[in-house]
């Protein structure tokens, strides 16, 4: 009886034996061969995801703000540095040219340029600050995202001119609808990257739309 | 039976079979919560888009139509050039040749001659309703029919006139204003068929023929662009794809189009009255 009890206590405190351990080792093993690939697949979608939802917000942000300053908002896509950047004000000379003197610091409450109340203009975001090479560019998209579909894309992959969306103080787009395409990967073959199209219509909406190479339609 | 033995017994198989059908009926109750939620966010996202191309179609229109036929210098010769059921083109003389200054007595420089409607490629037979669902609504101000609002299903334009100009009054029928479309003989087609003082899917039937298309009865009066004081608009848009469990059967009036959609897409109608504070100044 007093040996039962022994033998039993002493089931009861062991702990794993070392075939169990490695039997756990092992299918840990399986599930991360298994999960790492997904992820590293999921990755550069993911981070390309975010550079789109990012520039999304950011000409809504320049919506807003042009209807609740009644001036005009710009964001500025440069294609060549890889950026884009939202713009409050034309800069000295008056005119929205793009990088020019756009980027120059606002004037702050004393409404004149050069005063130590100067506002600094918000940085350019970088596109390869997201990392996995996004970068503009369209991917295996062969139609472009416009309602009509088909149709060349622009050569930058800016399709607003001279590369800058104007909001007005009405809240919609001065000009032209225009779109944005963005892809990861851009060091792989265009068959294995994903494409967004952030686009701006004249009517001040704005979309996100995803290029589904299965279905050949971006939604 | 020793307090051991106790400490040691583990659920049952039926305790453990009750939790696994107690929490497969809970996550079922969330997941639903879940969908449903996301179906209405994902509407809702489409209404929303389609809302404001909607007003923004709707508050171009509306502004340049308005000022159809402004003529400080009553030489320009600004007036509605086509009152067509679906397109509509009229000048106004508001700026000067570099089109910075005050009007210069012409119609030919910036954003004074504007077309708006569908270019033939989007509707080839000329109903004012886009051959593939959706098309971008277009206006020329010169340089050709630029897409200004995409996403537009239908549109549509009726006049009011006034054929006896110098009573200032725009022509009633019953006492309802006329509201007409030019038919094939140079006249006016009063839309109201019925009379009703509405222009609606019974006038189908009312003008005769059935055919979904509102044909009107005449008028008798002959179209005279110059005549017309107020010009009505039908914008018809749609979502930019279908929407889930969600099937549109109504009914939309567009102009003289009636259109019965039988699909998933969501959509939007909205009809205004521009009155041309212009036409019919002396």
């Amino acid at each position: 009886m007093k040996d039962n009890d022994n033998e039993a206590t002493r089931k009861r405190l062991s702990g794993f034996s070392l075939v169990e351990l490695m039997i756990a080792v092992a299918i840990l093993g399986i599930l991360v061969a298994v999960g790492v690939p997904a992820f590293i697949d999921w990755l550069p979608d993911y981070r390309l995801k975010r550079a789109a939802n990012d520039l999304y917000s950011t000409l809504q942000q320049a919506r807003l703000e042009a209807v609740r300053f009644n001036s005009s908002c710009v964001v500025y896509f440069d294609t060549v540095a890889q950026t884009y950047q939202f713009l409050r004000d034309p800069g000295p000379n008056g005119t929205w040219d793009g990088g020019g003197d756009d980027t120059a610091p606002r004037p702050g409450p004393d409404g004149i340029y050069g005063n130590a109340d100067d506002i600094p203009e918000r940085p350019p975001v970088s596109l390869a600050g997201y990392g996995s090479n996004v970068a503009y560019g369209h991917a295996a998209a062969n139609i472009n995202a416009t309602d009509a579909g088909g149709g060349a894309f622009p050569p930058d992959e800016v399709s607003f001119p001279n590369n800058f969306v104007e909001f007005n103080s009405r809240g919609m787009v001065n000009g032209l609808s225009g779109y944005v395409y963005f892809q990861n990967k851009s060091n792989y073959p265009a068959a294995e990257r994903s494409s967004f199209a952030v686009s701006a219509l004249t009517s001040g909406r704005i979309r996100l739309q995803k290029w589904f190479s299965s279905s050949g339609n971006w939604r | 039976m020793s307090p051991e033995a106790g400490e040691k017994k583990g659920f049952t198989l039926v305790e453990l079979m009750i939790v696994m059908a107690v929490s497969t009926i809970v996550m079922t109750g969330i997941y639903t919560v879940y969908n449903t939620q996301q179906k209405s966010f994902v509407t809702q996202e489409e209404v929303a888009g389609m809302q404001q191309n909607l007003r923004a179609a709707m508050y171009f229109m509306e502004r340049e139509i308005m000022s159809a036929g402004a003529d400080p210098s009553k030489t320009a010769g600004a007036t509605i050039v086509t009152s067509g059921s679906t397109t509509i083109n009229f000048t106004m003389d508001i700026t000067d040749n570099a089109g910075t200054g005050n009007p210069d007595d012409d119609v030919n420089d910036a954003n004074e001659n504007i077309t708006y409607g569908f270019n033939a490629a989007d509707d080839a037979n000329g109903d004012g309703i886009a051959d593939a669902g959706a098309a971008p609504l277009r206006r020329n101000n010169g340089g050709g029919l630029q897409p200004f609002i995409e996403g537009v299903h239908a549109i549509g334009f009726a006049y009011a006139y006034d054929t006896n100009p110098g009573d200032g009054f725009i022509d009633t029928a019953g006492g309802n204003v006329i509201w007409a479309v030019p038919n094939a003989g140079g006249g006016w087609n009063d839309l109201d068929a019925n009379g009703d003082g509405a222009i609606d899917a019974a006038d189908d039937a009312a003008d005769g023929v059935p055919d979904g298309v509102l044909t009107g009865v005449s008028t008798g009066d002959t179209v005279n662009t110059a005549d017309i004081r107020s010009v009505r608009i039908w914008v018809l848009v749609r979502s930019d794809r279908e929407v889930v469990d969600y099937r549109n059967t109504n009914t939309y009036v567009v102009g003289r189009q009636v259109i019965t959609p039988n699909d998933g897409f969501r959509r939007r109608l909205l009809s205004t009255i521009v009155q041309c504070r212009n036409m019919g100044l002396q």
